[in-house]
């Protein structure tokens, strides 16, 4: 059972992806930009809010690689991680905005906007180059679970247990992660006690030796755990299927009726810079999201899975209708929202 | 596992850029323990970012060979100098720096050698035998209750080591606790104590407190002697002892590899515990107490031998549990996540080949401090005889460095001077400056682990001790408490005080 | 007094402001988590108390032994034996001893690890005993260079820069300067 779980699984991932392939198009036409008045004639500095280990850290070590080997320009990657990335997009305003400083940075960079609006938007105080990565978060459970086998009987289990079952997820007041939960336990009615683990393999770890009853995560996170067939997905947390995941019921379909919150990760520059600079920028970064290396990265991380893809416009478009959302959600938490 | 060990030292010797890697760690571990006022951690903490270029098995191997022979490395320099490379050399220093003031340097280091060798290799022999089914066992059995009942029973023994009174031990690990809570809380992300500086946000890591409080407070003090005109540049000169000299310590190396590989599995305390016990056992076995601290060679047979048997346990609850045993093997950790892996038991089950390619060269570079120790050391001896004004502003450079590349904060830096300036005040105060380092090093991983075990277990005791081995730990460490706080009481009472 | 001297009475109230600090300050945050019971200020003033409790006892012993060393310690550091007391010049030199690479590591924001660091090295060279202009000359030039080569030329490493000027374009030149350097080594 486990393994022709795995074998189908892994079928339908290689057919998606070739699919994604196949389909993808480059969106940047120019194959090559003259650099603005011989800018940049050193090293640009990424600074990246989160550690080397992470997610951000490894799109950002993926995108680096991508455009230095597509206009030679070296990138040295800063590392400022700590206070949930405010640390680091402290440092990033405090830098020169002369264009030889980018920000690699994830929504909560725009959820800590909606809870506080002191803190930088990154739509308006930063423009965005590219963003590159965009997902959905599923629930998983073990594949050997035997009290539950999927989402439907997941819940009935859980209101079983009059509040004692767990999840496990990065809990922090008014991130993501809490915020779907939220959303979620409102609209089944059932309530779960959900654990805060800020580190990925305590985590997964956590549901793999049976301390926690199911995982909130991404997909790309727990790629391997779902090709080893440690874990399955009981549900999405998007408006519709995507191809690799078709077995797998949307909140949608399971009757939850709210807007799901993804999960992006990607590139800016202060708002100041020198424009052709930013241009500059916006032409390296998102042909950098077309060079091979940085596409078989993305594959890897199941970021293919659906459009990851905004320029600088979608990516405001993105950062404006995910900031909203938030602080709507942040007042009906009672949160104090500034 | 003789053939994943084969395996292992094959994939370790099949590669000369995997080779190369493994000598680089070998003399550099030796080398950056045996300068005085930097260590193993300084050149650690310099290379963490570049191992984000190597292989995942290059990166963690060059660490565990760095944590080896820095290990001993120390030694030299708490032999020659009284200045200890990490915590954990601290106990070689009283009898080895007695033995160089009485010119018996060479003896000293020679006993070191060897012993650290010994200690080392058996510890790497037991840590492959039973690494492995620890992790596959752990994962089932150990969750967040446990692991905050161990750190619990680790800071309940390092508290009762270190400080010139019990009360002392037990206010410098609160003092390092409460560093740990500045930052986010572990919960909710909540900031706590950052005093109006944003920076501070990010909490207070432990590298650049460990550079600040050993490496910069030992550059204080010597600046001191300087200043005060008590600086005396060390004397130079060795004799090795013999092979027949050192037999006769047989015993005292048996018992000290038990105890350093016990203590060495405790997460946290790992291989300092070690030194200290090992070094009071020899002094509680001994029929000549008095001579202890004067000289006596078994003094550093003991310390050191413990010290190295402590290295390859403190990798068992790094790799099965994720739990790091100090700051080298916290340092591990980052190496791990760098390249995606975290260690734990999914390490065993995703990445086996890297372990058994981490095990063999732990096993090789604790030999290798046989051969290339006696060699290196005598290098060492010219490199001390530069002058300390120009030494000094390149060892604070180098630490400087090495603070602020972990994560890239001004803050670090910052941290680490000011950590630097506490040490130093607080050396003479009777405080145990390890006691402030585990607590740095164990808040956080204690106060989240409390947390989720609480939430586990919605706030019900009875759950959470039908744990069987939460509670088992919880108990050990209540009884080590409890028999410190009594020794804390007769301590007031006591009537005829040693001086 | 028992055997407390001022030494002790310092010590306890160096704790005892340090526990009214935090005390106090943990209120800024003294706010619920909606998925844990003891919010974010329960583990720290738990250890707060236990803090205060441990300074009574403490001072206790400070009370009945005086500076006495507790019968059956291991591992302690001995340094407690030199006391050292100084005139008031060479307590001016030990603090500047200290004070100076403090005042290093906060200017390394501003000013930068390119600019700030050769006056470091002099400035610690002066402290540390050598006083011939040139030999600190000699030395800072001599490790400037160790220190760029490896870590600027060959290791890369994301150095603070500054954000001020002059100080921030000095940095920019070096990187330049270095930029260029490795073009130079590829042809």
């Amino acid at each position: 059972m486990k393994h022709s779980f795995k074998a189908a699984f892994l079928a339908a991932g290689l057919v998606a992806m070739a699919g994604a392939a196949n389909a993808f198009e480059c969106q940047v036409k120019e194959a090559s930009m003259s650099k603005p008045g011989g800018f940049p004639d050193r090293a640009l500095t990424m600074i990246v809010p989160y550690g080397p280990a992470g997610g951000s850290g490894q799109v950002a070590a993926a995108m680096a690689e991508a455009v230095t080997s597509l206009t030679g320009v070296s990138i040295n990657r800063d590392h400022k991680s700590g206070g949930s990335g405010t640390v680091g997009m402290t440092a990033y305003m405090a830098a020169p905005a002369d264009g030889y400083s980018v920000l690699e940075h994830i929504d909560d960079a725009s959820s800590a906007h909606a809870l506080d609006s002191s803190r930088p938007n990154p739509a308006s105080d930063l423009i965005p180059l590219v963003t590159s990565q965009v997902t959905f978060s599923q629930i998983y459970i073990r594949t050997n679970e035997t009290r539950f086998t999927d989402w439907k009987s997941f819940v009935e289990w859980v209101k079983a247990q009059n509040g004692n079952a767990t999840i496990a997820n990065v809990s922090k007041e008014g991130s993501m992660e809490r915020v779907t939960m939220k959303f979620i336990t409102d609209s089944t009615g059932m309530s779960i006690q959900q654990i805060s683990f800020d580190k990925g393999a305590p985590r997964y770890g956590a549901l793999l030796g049976g301390q926690v009853d199911a995982l909130y995560e991404q997909p790309g996170d727990v790629r391997k755990f779902l090709d080893s067939g440690d874990f399955k997905p009981i549900l999405t947390i998007f408006n519709e299927r995507p191809d690799v995941f078709a077995d797998v019921p949307t909140h949608r379909e399971m009757g939850m009726d709210f807007e799901p919150l993804l999960r992006f990760r990607g590139f800016y520059v202060h708002k100041d810079a020198p424009k052709d600079r930013v241009d500059w920028l916006k032409w390296a970064f998102q042909r950098g999201y077309c060079e091979d290396s940085y596409q078989k990265f993305n594959e890897s991380k199941f970021m293919t899975v659906i459009d990851s893809y905004r320029d600088t416009e979608g990516s405001i478009a993105l950062i404006n209708a995910t900031i909203p959302q938030y602080r709507e959600v942040y007042k009906q938490m009672g949160l104090d929202v500034k | 596992m003789l053939e994943n060990f084969i395996a292992g030292s094959a994939a370790l010797f099949g590669d000369p850029f995997t080779v190369a890697i493994f000598v680089f760690g070998v003399i550099g571990g030796m080398l950056f323990g045996a300068i005085p006022g930097v260590s193993m951690l300084t050149l650690a903490a310099i290379l963490l970012p570049f191992t984000s270029d190597l292989e995942p098995a290059q990166g963690v191997m060059l660490f565990a060979v760095i944590y080896c022979t820095g290990t001993y490395g120390g030694a030299i320099t708490a032999i020659l100098f009284n200045i200890p490379g990490a915590p954990e050399n601290a106990p070689t220093a009283f009898d080895g720096y007695p033995m160089t003031k009485q010119g018996r340097a060479g003896k000293a280091v020679g006993a070191a050698v060897l012993c650290s060798a010994i200690g080392g290799i058996s510890s790497a022999l037991v840590m492959m035998a039973a690494t492995e089914p620890l992790a596959k066992w752990a994962i089932r059995n150990i969750g967040p209750p446990e692991i905050f009942a161990l750190v619990f029973f680790g800071l309940a023994v390092a508290s009762s080591v270190g400080g010139r009174t019990i009360w002392k031990g037990w206010l410098s690990v609160l003092l390092g606790l409460m560093v740990a809570t500045i930052g986010q809380d572990p919960v909710g992300g909540i900031e706590r104590y950052n005093f109006g500086f944003a920076d501070l946000a990010a909490g207070i890591a432990f590298v650049p407190a460990i550079l600040g409080f050993f490496a910069v407070s030992e550059i204080f003090v010597q600046a001191e002697k300087k200043v005060t005109g008590k600086y005396d540049a060390p004397p130079v000169g060795m004799s090795f002892p013999t092979i027949l000299e050192l037999w006769r310590y047989k015993i005292a190396v048996v018992r000290s590899i038990l105890v350093g590989f016990f203590c060495g599995i405790l997460p946290g305390i790992g291989a300092t515990l070690a030194a200290f016990m090992g070094y009071g056992e020899a002094v509680r076995w001994s029929k000549d107490k008095k001579s202890f601290g004067k000289g006596n060679m078994e003094g550093v047979i003991s310390s050191e031998t413990a010290n190295n048997a402590a290295t390859g346990a403190a990798m068992i609850p790094l790799l099965a549990l994720g739990l790091p045993g100090g700051a080298l093997t916290a340092m591990m950790v980052a190496v791990f996540q760098m390249h995606d892996l975290e260690p734990g038991p999914l390490v065993f089950y995703n990445s086996p080949d890297l372990i058994w390619i981490v095990f063999a060269a732990m096993f090789y570079a604790n030999l290798s401090i046989l051969i290339i120790g006696v060699m290196e050391t005598k290098t060492i001896m010219y490199l001390l005889k530069v002058p300390f004004q120009f030494l000094a502003p390149m060892i604070l450079l180098l630490a400087s460095i090495g603070s602020y590349i972990g994560r890239g904060l001004v803050l670090d830096v910052v941290v680490m001077f000011v950590a630097g300036i506490l040490g130093f005040l607080l050396r003479r105060s009777g405080y145990s400056i390890p006691g402030i380092v585990l607590g740095i090093i164990l808040g956080k991983i204690g106060e989240q682990n409390f947390a989720q075990g609480m939430q586990m277990v919605h706030y019900d005791l009875v759950t959470y001790f039908s744990r069987p081995i939460c509670t088992l730990l919880i108990l050990a460490g209540v009884l080590t408490l409890g028999f410190s706080i009594y020794q804390a009481f007769q301590g007031i009472k006591q009537k005829s005080p040693a001086s | 007094m028992g055997k407390l001297d001022r030494s002790h009475i310092i010590e306890a109230g160096v704790w005892f402001l340090f526990f009214i600090v935090f005390f106090i300050a943990s209120f800024e945050f003294n706010q619920p988590i909606e998925i844990y019971k003891f919010g974010a200020t329960g583990w720290p003033r738990t250890i707060l108390l236990l803090l205060l409790l441990v300074m009574f006892g403490n001072m206790a012993y400070a009370y009945y032994q005086g500076h006495a060393l507790q019968q059956g310690r291991v591992g302690i550091a001995d340094d407690e034996a030199e006391k050292t007391s100084y005139d008031r010049a060479t307590f001016l030199r030990v603090v500047t001893a200290l004070g100076v690479p403090f005042l290093y590591a906060i200017s390394l924001k501003p000013v930068g690890f390119y600019a700030a660091t050769p006056f470091f090295i002099a400035a610690i060279a002066f402290i540390f005993g050598e006083h011939k202009l040139k030999n600190i000359l000699l030395v800072t030039l001599f490790i400037y260079m160790i220190i760029m080569i490896i870590f600027m030329v060959i290791l890369n490493a994301p150095l603070p820069q500054g954000n001020t000027s002059p100080f921030y374009d000095f940095s920019a030149f070096m990187l330049r300067m270095n930029t260029k350097w490795q073009q130079l080594e590829l042809w």
